[in-house]
């Protein structure tokens, strides 16, 4: 910073005017100081300077000795006001959010360490002291430490380091050197089925640092080289050992609990491996059934959760998971400091639950092969991310299948040709259909090219199906950013399809029907990508309940946008593609009458195609019926919170602290990058507030009972409805009891605010009066 | 923040001198307070301590050194690049910032080349 003096800051000349001021004044006092002397010229220099050798390592201090301060340091303190800090000018907040409290047992791992502690073991202490076996283990100690591994697993799974959990089994430090085959074949299986699983959760990288540790101790799995190819057919080897061994005892129930347990990971590791082969080769044998070894798997656990008390246990008020093998704390120390440093390890029985529940994902996870267009696929993602969305292996496993199965299952297919497809499933756009005349044009052909490789450049529709395999609450900040970047997809959707229609014409008046009825066209594509819009702002929107971000005073208008704008649009989408789907057909139909008419054979196959879709002739009708009863539900809460707000039943900021319009502009902030549907401004939603609250707050309840009930005529209306259906059947049921009771003016005096149960759904929550 | 806000106008070398208004919400080793008359002899003592290399022990015996970036009035402390010790000349670990709560504090050190040297400020 020794610059020109227009680049120093206005602070630095004040101060080293007021230093030499104060230094001429005072040069008396002893204890005066320089500002040059202290070497806090500006930050930078600062910063420097601390950054220099002597700093860096702290180790060396002290540089000149120890004063106690102890006494001086507590008076100096109690000088301070509350509230009041003394604070190093380098000091922020960045530095304060990042400290570790010492003394905190969820931060502070060195807290409980006595001196006379004995360092924990190693692996090489533990043999020596021969508090490890390495050979002729009894069928109770190996259960015991298999169980114990599978919880280390189960506990990695969910989100602690590697070396806190699974790595404190000194086993897996140098498997090879275990003597006892049933030990080494598992203890090798887990340090393989350890790297396979990194890279499963690293290629779909749907991870987030608080999902799962993807960095460990590297050098202890580098110890041995991870040779995955051979983990099954070694575990079916010591099975078959062990069920030889088995026959020539008389008590066979404890080894073959251990072969149940090597045969479930046998299963397990074959799932696991296969899938990881299958998201990062194009070649792998698809003859493997996933889905069948899941069944094995998911039928070997019952045994084995009927069999825990057969291996050893972990002894009480220790934190070793088994009494022998693990070393607890053994990486505390080696761990970097901003480490989650609280362990738990779950316990057996919870252990086996989280595997069997993981089982039944992976095997819920196998069906995404059915979905073979974006529009089911997407379906499918937002479904499994609410069921099983809490699990980094179920949700990595997911996006494997899906993308290894896209290359697969359609032959390879690229992203590009897979979004065509689905364009043309669904609401079959007659330029797609590659029997039309069109098909050969190249000039159409181009401008489709372009649209579609302008998708799969902004990544767009793979974006949106990534994001639903994020944790629920990592998927609603990305939604925001996905739907400001949906904003250039509409305008080019838009183009193409006034791009056909004028190409269309310009057929007609060339004559050329039968090319201009191909390209005639209402708005395909900008319906697609409207629609799937639409699902992005309603998923981003709603997840502020399930999140618990919204105020209670907030929730008229969240509630208020879907049910005004957000809904509709979306079961205008739909019906407007049901439409073009019946106008079609019914076109194709005409067509083919026309040319039976004219009798060739050739033209009548030609017919045949079309009405194969006549079979799923109205294939959105449940989705635009369940759309009509989330419409009436946000209805019922829109006008249940402005009755309840005019009745001061809700707490509402205090006005000093308020802007009303700041928060509706930040919660609605995302949609503002779109064109289409354009943004309502807080005064256009205030109109329309004031209108709605303007009649009575007897008949505003009033009005919210009829939305409720109309929710609910609808939801009853539904054949075989899911559990979700008749959770929100219930609320609506329950709040439509609730909104007449008030309209009759109970509690009338009692101004106190209900209170909003989601317990039953995460976007509706039932109206509770205290 | 508008206590701290000295602006270059209002410490002009030439009296009238700076106007610093109680009481301080921040006090701080930043060159514009550095010579402060106003400050109080507990608040330069801790403004001088600031940044230099503190080493508390704390009540479970263990050691833990590192620069004194910020404190309280009930003597929480902030310490960063930090070394903690179980034993005194065995290997340290390293923790980057921490906090040590004020009840946690036995002892106070730091780091100076004449003992007496704290004693002049008063």
């Amino acid at each position: 910073m020794n610059g020109s003096s227009v680049a120093e800051p206005p602070d630095f000349q004040a101060a080293t005017a007021a230093a030499a001021a104060a230094a001429r004044a005072s040069s008396s006092e002893q204890d005066e100081w320089i500002v040059s002397e202290c070497g806090f010229l500006d930050p930078e220099v600062q910063r420097t300077m601390r950054s220099g050798s002597a700093a860096e390592d702290i180790t060396q201090y002290p540089m000149h000795g120890w004063v106690d301060v102890t006494r001086e340091f507590h008076d100096a303190c109690a000088e301070l006001q509350p509230g009041e800090l003394a604070q190093d000018m380098l000091f922020g907040l960045f530095e304060a959010m990042s400290a570790i409290e010492i003394m905190d047992p969820k931060m502070d791992v060195g807290m409980g360490f006595d001196k006379q502690d004995l360092p924990p073991p190693s692996f090489e202490a533990a043999i020596a002291t021969g508090a490890i076996k390495l050979d002729d283990l009894t069928p109770s100690e190996l259960i015991g430490i298999y169980d114990a591994l599978f919880s280390c697993l189960v506990s990695w799974l969910e989100g602690n380091s590697m070396d806190q959990v699974l790595f404190t089994c000194l086993y897996l430090h140098a498997p090879s050197q275990i003597k006892d085959n049933a030990l080494r074949v598992f203890c090798t299986a887990v340090r393989n089925l350890i790297v396979v699983i990194k890279n499963i959760i690293a290629v779909a990288a749907v991870n987030e640092e608080e999902d799962f540790q993807l960095y460990g101790n590297s050098a202890l799995l580098a110890a041995e080289k991870a040779q995955p190819a051979a983990v099954y057919s070694s575990l079916k080897d010591v099975e078959d050992q062990l069920v030889r061994k088995c026959k020539k005892l008389t008590a066979t129930e404890d080894w073959m609990a251990v072969v149940h347990r090597l045969r479930f990971m046998r299963h397990l590791f074959q799932v696991i491996y296969h899938v990881e082969q299958m998201a990062s080769n194009d070649t792998v044998d698809d003859k493997v059934d996933i889905y069948k070894i899941l069944l094995v798997a998911s039928e070997m656990l019952p045994g084995i959760r009927n069999t825990l008390d057969r291996g050893t246990q972990p002894e009480k008020g220790s934190e070793a998971p088994n009494p022998m093998g693990f070393s607890p704390r053994i990486h505390d120390r080696s761990q970097p400091p901003a480490f989650p440093r609280s362990i738990k390890i779950r316990d057996r029985p919870a252990s086996y639950q989280f595997l069997e529940e993981m089982i039944s994902r992976f095997k819920y996870a196998c069906k995404v092969t059915k979905y073979k267009d974006y529009y089911s696929a997407l379906n499918f993602f937002i479904e499994y991310s609410k069921k099983s969305g809490q699990c980094i292996l179920s949700r990595s496993v997911l996006q494997s299948l899906f993308s290894a199965n896209m290359r697969m299952a359609h032959g390879k297919l690229p992203m590009k040709q897979f979004l065509r497809y689905s364009v043309q499933n669904f609401n079959s756009p007659p330029v797609l259909n590659a029997k039309h005349a069109v098909a050969a044009d190249p000039k159409v052909q181009q401008h489709l090219e372009n649209f579609f490789r302008y998708c799969i450049n902004m990544n767009t529709f793979t974006q949106f199906i990534r994001i639903c395999g994020f944790n629920r609450a990592r998927q609603r900040d990305k939604l925001a950013r996905l739907i400001e970047i949906f904003d250039p997809i509409q305008v080019d959707a838009a183009r193409l399809d006034s791009m056909m229609n004028q190409l269309a014409n310009e057929r007609a008046m060339e004559g050329n029907e039968p090319l201009a009825t191909a390209l005639r066209h209402s708005t395909h594509f900008s319906t697609w990508v409207l629609y799937n819009c639409f699902r992005a702002m309603l998923i981003f929107l709603m997840s502020g309940f399930e999140l618990e971000l919204y105020a209670v005073h907030e929730f008229l208008y969240i509630y208020w946008y879907p049910y005004e704008f957000l809904i509709g649009f979306l079961v205008s989408a739909l019906t407007r593609t049901e439409n073009i789907l019946l106008a079609q057909e019914e076109y194709a139909d005409h067509q083919s009458k026309i040319q039976t008419g004219g009798g060739g054979a050739s033209k009548n196959r030609k017919a045949a195609k079309p009405k194969k879709n006549k079979k799923q002739q109205r294939p959105y009708r449940a989705e635009i019926v369940f759309y009509h009863a989330l419409l009436s539900l946000c209805g019922g809460m829109y006008k249940a919170m402005g009755a309840l707000t005019k009745d001061g039943r809700v707490r509402l900021p205090l006005s000093k602290f308020d802007n009303e319009e700041i928060r509706y502009n930040r919660r609605f902030l995302p949609f503002a990058a779109l064109t289409s549907p354009p943004p309502v401004s807080y005064a256009e939603f205030k109109n329309i507030r004031e209108h709605m609250m303007r009649p009575s707050v007897e008949d505003l309840y009033t009005y919210a009972a009829k939305h409720f009930d109309q929710a609910r005529n609808v939801l009853e209306s539904i054949q075989n409805p899911d559990q979700e259906m008749l959770d929100l059947l219930q609320i609506a049921r329950t709040n439509f009891v609730v909104m007449n009771v008030l309209a009759r003016g109970h509690q009338k005096e009692v101004k106190r605010q209900p209170e909003f149960d989601f317990s039953k759904h995460s976007y509706f929550p039932i109206i509770k009066l205290k | 923040m508008t206590d701290l806000s000295i602006s270059g106008q209002q410490v002009l070398p030439t009296p009238p001198p700076p106007t610093v208004p109680e009481p301080f919400r921040i006090t701080t080793n930043a060159p514009h307070q550095m010579n402060d008359a106003s400050l109080t002899p507990g608040r330069r003592k801790l403004q001088k301590w600031l940044g230099r290399v503190l080493r508390i022990v704390i009540t479970d015996g263990r050691v833990l050194v590192g620069f004194f970036n910020c404190t309280d009035r009930d003597a929480n402390i902030v310490l960063s690049m930090c070394a903690e010790y179980l034993v005194e000349g065995q290997e340290p670990r390293l923790l980057g910032n921490v906090m040590v709560p004020g009840k946690h504090i036995v002892s106070l050190n730091i780091d100076e080349p004449d003992p007496q040297s704290s004693l002049l400020v008063q």
